[in-house]
């Protein structure tokens, strides 16, 4: 039996948010494979952005991380590490936005090139060659000549497979993406999760996709996690997930979803809104607007329980779903 | 019979850059072509889909038809009266628009009450007293509590605020509304009753409705018709199902391919489409997708495509030269 | 299904026993009195007492500023006079109250007149853009190149000395820093979709200005204007000092520490006084003016 590539135990997030306490991720756990591609699903407030940016310590002013991560660097087994540890060493990360992610003051080689050079201690023109080997690696044309370019002359495509050369320039085995293809067109987003799919191929390389697109999310991830008010609410092979959901906001998400090929239904929305942080609840935090809400919902503490082998759900009543 | 409305060879240039220094250079005054001789037709009660990749043009389309923008040739045609920026009040208030960032599209110094209200009160709607009542249909029409009236919109989700700018759209009780990326700023969940809403208010009020997005999932729920923009001119426009389900436009394939889809796999290192679109400063002689058009042929630099309609049913256009036949192996 | 079944109501209280509104965020439920922050009421309360003090001079002055007693000059503070006599014989303490009623209100007129020019020019810069925010811009442009006080002096001398010219010659020069701003924010806002949502209601220019373009971009103004009513009173009493500002025998702060500068060493009290006096109102309107940043900012 293989170990795991990264193990999350746990994962709390708390901040202050005008003087009250918060906890946006709150007792989040996952593992993940060698080469195994897992989404992160949720709208926004669910807590999925800041539970990947916890994974490399990417946290805003004031917010603490608590809980067990472990990660396997050198192809042991999974370790405890200080986020400090997999910077440019193992785990790297990519951003919805690259016009902001990129540095507009360094070429676009110089910044693909930092890397290496900092972190595996390159010679200025080793570093150079492996830019523009990288570049060529993520589909940029002309390489050479992009190399001297600056980010604001590229296009947004260009700049996003920019940004995954940085991030490839370390070597990572594991590669975190922040919503990478949100703002970018659909012919461009399909380029770059076909590049995505090839690197993980080629490279052998782990990557965990955070999106509030399911079909992107369907298409390109092995497993699923759906997150909502902070917590996993289910998990499990993607295909699964989506074909048959066992957690009933899972079940509205997909119901919400205007699918490409199309249905002449009504779209069902989820009537209400997500709970605020600062009124998170212990017991099931979607109840109060779930049509399948039992008496003992909101009173029975969240846990997320396996159904099988790779499945599992936080839904203590998803025989009702299944009624359905 | 007129249709609705009608665009007809519609161009809108902007200036960039100075055309003195062009001039001086002997070259032809630095104009982008947002939008290209585009020409299509809405009827009454229709919803149509504007569907493009960013920059293409399809929301300066809308800003013309609702005169943000100045109109460089052609015209848009209300019932065959050509409208211009300068419009009579009766005549603004038949096409109204909702905006993309609920971030941005209501007044933050106002309430929603007030929103509302001044379009009641200076297009005299309705009497003076009652526009309180008014302004509370307006929420029940957008499936918003009357509460709401007294909210500044910082106190409201992106939902809520989208919701009432297509309350203030209907406030001057429109017959064509124009939808400019109305969802893109919002979750899903948020997005599919708003998506509802404008398929009941299509159906109650008898609304005609321009929907422009990029999400081709979106535009297959909200519209029967759809139009396809590259790079500022149509090239396929059709009823939603055919043009779904028989694209015939290269372009529109690609478009079709590349949307993520349900129980579909990607697979590694393919994709749709390749390469960037060509700068709008720069295009391509003839036809302007020839770049990156698989069938691309001679004839294709030569000559740019007109819309062409099919011989069985005129409602399908499409601006390829072999977009009803099959080109040359 | 049943309606009450597909529409639940939310909860109404939050784990943390927190009340919430109708929307599930949790009411801040301290009064208005406590969410206004410390530092706004120890600022606004500074700026109150001078304001009173001015209102209520004659009531708690000892003496007539302007009577002259050559008897008892450059007195030490006794019980009689609180804080001695200058070199005419006047109560000191008399005249530092006397002269809020003159410091207060041309500092705040200082600030306001620019204020109001700046933030029209300004907002016609914006609007309409063209040739009217090319002449506005240049103007201001060929204001600034000025070395302020220079441009001060020249116009005190031209037109005499006196309150209204040292106003108008504030006016001229303030009036740049608010055009600024505002045409920035105006330029800012003008973009946004509400405002083209008002041309595509075919509102008129004039009430779009007015109702949704102005009250949105004088924000930043304000959060100035009273660092600069601290900048008027200031520059006030500096020109007083120069022997520009209010002729005697009017008490005015600066015209004071003037006064009793060649006194230092024997009455130090007589020009320090005053000067903590003004640095007492500057410090009061910074807080205020820091807190409706900060509070803009929210």
């Amino acid at each position: 039996m293989s170990e795991h590539l990264l193990e999350v135990s746990d994962l709390r997030v708390t901040m202050q948010r005008r003087g009250l306490p918060i906890t946006p991720v709150d007792g989040v756990s996952l593992t993940l494979d060698r080469g195994e591609i897992l989404g992160i699903a949720g709208e926004s407030g669910s807590g999925k952005t800041l539970t990947l940016r916890s994974i490399l310590g990417l946290l805003p002013q004031g917010g603490v991380a608590e809980g067990d991560l472990r990660f396997s660097n050198d192809g042991g087994p999974p370790a405890p590490f200080v986020p400090t540890e997999v910077h440019g060493h193992g785990i790297s990360i990519i951003f919805q936005e690259p016009m902001t992610a990129l540095n507009p003051t360094m070429r676009v080689g110089d910044l693909i090139a930092e890397g290496p050079r900092i972190h595996q201690g390159m010679s200025k023109a080793d570093a150079r060659n492996k830019a523009i080997e990288l570049m060529r690696l993520v589909g940029v044309p002309t390489p050479e000549r992009r190399a001297r370019m600056w980010p604001h002359q590229l296009s947004g495509g260009l700049r996003q497979r920019v940004m995954i050369a940085t991030a490839l320039s370390t070597e990572p085995k594991l590669l975190l993406c922040d919503e990478p293809t949100t703002a970018l067109d659909v012919s461009v987003q399909d380029q770059i999760l076909g590049l995505l799919q090839e690197l993980r191929v080629r490279l052998e390389m782990a990557i965990i996709f955070v999106s509030h697109d399911i079909a992107v999310l369907g298409e390109l991830c092995d497993r699923l996690a759906i997150m909502y008010a902070g917590q996993i609410v289910e998990i499990g092979p993607a295909d699964e997930i989506i074909s048959e959901p066992k957690h009933p906001y899972t079940a509205a998400l997909m119901a919400s979803v205007p699918s490409f090929q199309g249905t002449s239904e009504d779209l069902q929305g989820i009537p209400g809104h997500p709970p605020d942080p600062a009124a998170f609840t212990s017991g099931c935090r979607f109840a109060p607007r779930c049509a399948f809400a039992q008496e003992d919902c909101e009173q029975t503490s969240y846990e997320l329980t396996s159904m099988s082998d790779d499945r599992a759900t936080a839904c203590i009543h998803p025989e009702m779903l299944a009624q359905t | 019979m007129t249709a609705l409305l009608e665009v007809k060879n519609l161009t809108v240039n902007f200036r960039i850059g100075s055309a003195m220094a062009a001039r001086l250079r002997g070259q032809p005054p630095p104009d982008l072509k947002a939008v290209d001789n585009v020409s299509f037709e809405v009827e009454r009660s229709e919803s149509v889909g504007i569907v493009g990749e960013s920059g293409c043009g399809k929301s300066t389309i809308a800003k013309a038809i609702v005169g943000l923008v100045p109109i460089s040739a052609g015209s848009v045609e209300l019932e065959g009266q050509p409208l211009t920026e300068k419009r009579d009040q009766a005549t603004t208030r038949r096409i109204q628009m909702v905006f993309q960032d609920p971030g941005s599209s209501l007044n933050p110094s106002l309430t929603v009450e007030r929103t509302l209200a001044e379009l009641l009160t200076v297009h005299k709607i309705v009497p003076k007293k009652e526009v309180p009542e008014r302004c509370g249909e307006l929420m029940d029409l957008v499936e918003l509590p009357r509460s709401l009236l007294r909210a500044y919109p910082k106190r409201m989700s992106g939902g809520q605020r989208q919701r009432v700018g297509i309350a203030r759209a209907l406030a001057l009780n429109p017959e064509i509304l124009i939808a400019d990326e109305s969802v893109a700023a919002l979750d899903v969940s948020v997005q599919a009753p708003i998506l509802n809403l404008f398929n009941a208010l299509r159906r109650d009020l008898g609304l005609t409705v321009l929907f422009i997005s990029h999400d081709l999932a979106v535009v297959r729920h909200v519209s029967n018709r759809v139009v396809v923009v590259y790079l500022g001119t149509v090239m396929e426009d059709g009823p939603t199902e055919q043009v779904f389900n028989d694209p015939r436009h290269p372009y529109t394939r690609a478009l079709m391919a590349a949307a993520p889809k349900f129980g579909v796999k990607k697979e590694p290192g393919k994709s749709a489409l390749t390469g960037e679109p060509p700068s709008a400063l720069d295009l391509p002689s003839g036809c302007r997708f020839r770049t990156r058009c698989p069938l691309a042929q001679d004839i294709c630099a030569e000559k740019e495509p007109g819309l062409v309609e099919s011989e069985t049913d005129a409602e399908h256009l499409v601006a390829c030269h072999f977009g009803w036949t099959e080109p040359p192996a | 299904m049943t309606f009450d079944e597909y529409f639940p109501s939310p909860p109404d209280e939050g784990s943390s026993g927190q009340p919430l509104d109708p929307e599930g965020t949790p009411i801040d439920e301290r009064s208005i009195w406590r969410r206004i922050p410390t530092k706004a009421k120890i600022g606004g309360a500074i700026v109150l007492l001078y304001v009173l003090v001015a209102l209520f001079a004659p009531v708690i002055a000892t003496h007539d500023p302007i009577e002259i007693d050559p008897i008892t000059r450059l007195a030490s503070p006794t019980a009689e006079h609180i804080l001695g006599t200058d070199e005419l014989g006047r109560d000191i303490f008399s005249r530092i109250i006397y002269a809020t009623r003159v410091d207060l209100p041309l500092g705040f007129l200082g600030a306001f007149l620019p204020a109001l020019l700046g933030v029209a020019l300004g907002a016609m810069a914006g609007y309409y853009g063209g040739w009217v925010d090319s002449v506005i811009m240049r103007t201001s442009d060929i204001v600034q190149a000025f070395p302020a006080y220079i441009l001060i002096i020249a116009l005190v001398f031209a037109l005499g000395q006196g309150a209204s010219s040292i106003i108008f010659a504030f006016t001229i020069l303030g009036w740049v820093a608010y055009a600024r701003l505002v045409r920035s924010e105006v330029l800012r806002v003008r973009g946004l979709d509400y405002v083209h949502a008002a041309r595509v209601a075919g509102l008129s220019r004039f009430r779009i200005l007015r109702v949704h373009v102005f009250p949105n971009v004088i924000s930043q103004a304000l959060v100035y204007l009273p660092s600069d009513i601290v900048f008027a009173t200031l520059a006030l009493a500096a020109f007083s000092f120069l022997g520009l500002g209010i002729p005697p025998p009017t008490p005015e702060w600066g015209a004071m520490i003037a006064e009793g500068q060649p006194f230092i060493r024997t009455n130090w009290w007589f020009a320090t006084v005053p000067g903590l006096v003004i640095v007492g109102l500057g410090l009061g309107m910074s807080l205020v003016g820091e807190s409706a940043e900060e509070a803009l900012e929210r």
